[in-house]
């Protein structure tokens, strides 16, 4: 049975029954695979008024999310819904759009590359409170289709993934939809936990409004578009914070932006891999400084390299095999890292191989920013 | 060249190498396989006896009848078996692929919500349904496949916050 990772590359429109799909989430924790300590609060973009959840996709930071041999391809919207009264369905749409020449989110509607309206939570007699992990799938063969508009990035400067929450008065006093967050520490809500990031990083989600100005919110969602490709985070380690609620690296804010000051905080580096695709796959990580042009290595591997190519080759960090769709790769302990290279950025991407069928992609490609 | 640099270029050839060398043996191995002549045959097809002509033409049109099943408005399990897709749904994606990293969990009943959509109930308490959406970026209606997996409980609700 060919990989569904060909039929994607290949956008054939065969539906495998064993293929799945990755969810690609920017949150400290994995929240198909931990226990999800690291949550702030339950909230909305703009309380109970209409606003979309977005989370931001930026070249400076990522790249080759969903990458499909140098196109863009999105296969759905995951995100944890969770409902004030269980009872009373919620309404929302699912929502992917463009960024604005002059930052943050285009809210026009030409500016929506796929909108999705109407979709609602599931039934339930429960009038408490309570989660819906939701898998909000376009199908293997309805995937969207983004078109590289820089040669060099293969994707759009910035594109926002996101769900659209429709005003509800009622938030959150008796009823509602929102989301999971973790509040970066300078978001002025006292959260115990939550992100763990240097001073100065920039809000990583924004409040798309459609009547008043949008504005970036400082946090993180349980959020992010399916794709079929293995996903990359950096995560970050610093001893000192308890803000993960559990031990274990940031895998979100904490990787991207580490604090190696050394006043005090010295943050260590880990690389996790995932795939559902392939959970025992084998993974090859490789690093390079700041991402370079794509480079199609061809063959079976899927995807491009964003971290160097055979007049410039990425710099190996190993192999190890996944576990149950996952492998994490310590790269520097905390108090390891030199102040002296603060300011330089180095960008990580891997392969997994998958054993069953033969066939390697390429995950998507991170930056970390010292 | 420093040996660290030196030493990481080695590590690097020898991924690559390794990459290369191990992905491509599964589809390369059908080539370097001996003539058939030199091949030893797999022990299942010596064991078994040479079908019958009309065995073989049995078992064609029973293939053939499987793939003249209209599958468009039925649901793939996990397991290869179909239910029908809900809500009119043609085209549905296979339930296993929106399914996540959670154990299957097999169907215990159907509800209809309070919007008019018909649900699969789980027995782990999972919902799934298909609808069809309407997507402006193919022009067309569309199926959806969706899973709701219930979840932990949610955390605070976060306080009101001034506008940055």
């Amino acid at each position: 049975m060919q990989s569904i990772r060909l039929l994607a590359a290949g956008a054939a429109l065969a539906v495998s029954a064993l293929s799945q799909v990755n969810p690609f989430v920017f949150y400290p924790q994995d929240p198909e695979r931990q226990t999800i300590t690291c949550t702030s609060f339950v909230g909305r973009p703009d309380m109970s008024a209409r606003a979309e959840a977005l989370m931001e996709l930026n070249v400076q930071h990522f790249r080759g999310i969903g990458d499909a041999n140098g196109i863009i391809r999105l296969f759905g919207v995951y995100h944890w819904l969770a409902d004030e009264k269980l009872s009373t369905i919620e309404t929302y749409d699912i929502v992917v759009r463009d960024g604005a020449a002059t930052g943050g989110p285009d809210m026009s509607q030409t500016a929506e590359l796929i909108r999705v309206s109407g979709l609602t939570s599931p039934p339930s007699t429960n009038p408490q409170r309570g989660t819906w992990l939701m898998y909000d799938g376009f199908g293997l063969s309805g995937g969207l289709t983004i078109f590289p508009t820089d040669p060099m990035t293969l994707a759009p400067s910035r594109y926002y993934v996101g769900v659209d929450l429709p005003a509800n008065p009622l938030w959150p006093a008796t009823d509602g939809h929102s989301l999971f967050r973790a509040d970066l520490l300078n978001a002025g809500t006292n959260s115990v936990f939550g992100e763990n990031h240097r001073a100065g990083a920039p809000d990583p989600t924004w409040a798309g409004r459609h009547t008043a100005a949008s504005f970036s919110t400082p946090w993180t969602y349980i959020l992010g578009p399916f794709v079929t490709s293995p996903n990359l985070h950096i995560g970050g380690l610093d001893p000192s914070s308890t803000r993960l609620g559990a031990s274990g690296a940031n895998l979100s804010m904490n990787g991207l932006f580490p604090d190696i000051s050394g006043t005090p905080r010295r943050d260590g580096l880990l690389i996790r891999v995932t795939d559902n695709l392939a959970p025992f796959g084998i993974v090859f990580l490789g690093a390079s400084t700041g991402f370079r042009s794509p480079f199609f290595l061809g063959g079976p591997v899927i995807g491009m390299s964003f971290i160097g190519d055979p007049i410039q080759p990425p710099i190996a960090l190993g192999f190890a095999a996944l576990s149950l769709g996952a492998r994490d790769f310590m790269i520097a302990a905390p108090n390891t890292i030199s102040p002296a290279v603060m300011g330089q950025s180095f960008a990580f991407q891997a392969i997994v191989w998958d054993l069953n069928t033969g066939v390697a992609e390429w995950t998507n490609a991170q930056a970390t920013h010292l | 060249m420093s040996a660290v640099a030196k030493s990481l270029i080695a590590l690097t050839l020898a991924c690559a190498a390794a990459v290369a060398t191990a992905i491509a043996w599964p589809s390369e191995q059908p080539e370097t396989a001996p003539p058939s002549g030199d091949a030893p045959a797999p022990a299942a097809a010596v064991a078994a006896p040479a079908p019958a002509a009309d065995a073989v033409a049995r078992t064609e049109r029973a293939t053939k009848k499987d793939e003249s099943v209209d599958r468009s408005r039925e649901l793939e399990l996990p397991d290869g078996t179909f239910v029908p897709a809900l809500n009119g749904a043609v085209g549905a994606s296979g339930i296993a692929n929106y399914w996540g990293p959670m154990p299957w969990s097999k169907i215990v009943g159907v509800e209809r919500s309070s919007a008019g959509l018909d649900w699969y109930r789980h027995e782990d308490g999972s919902y799934s349904t298909t609808q069809m959406v309407w997507r402006k970026d193919l022009g067309r209606y569309a199926a959806m496949t969706r899973v709701a997996h219930p979840g932990p409980a949610p955390a605070p609700v976060a306080a009101p916050m001034a506008k940055r």
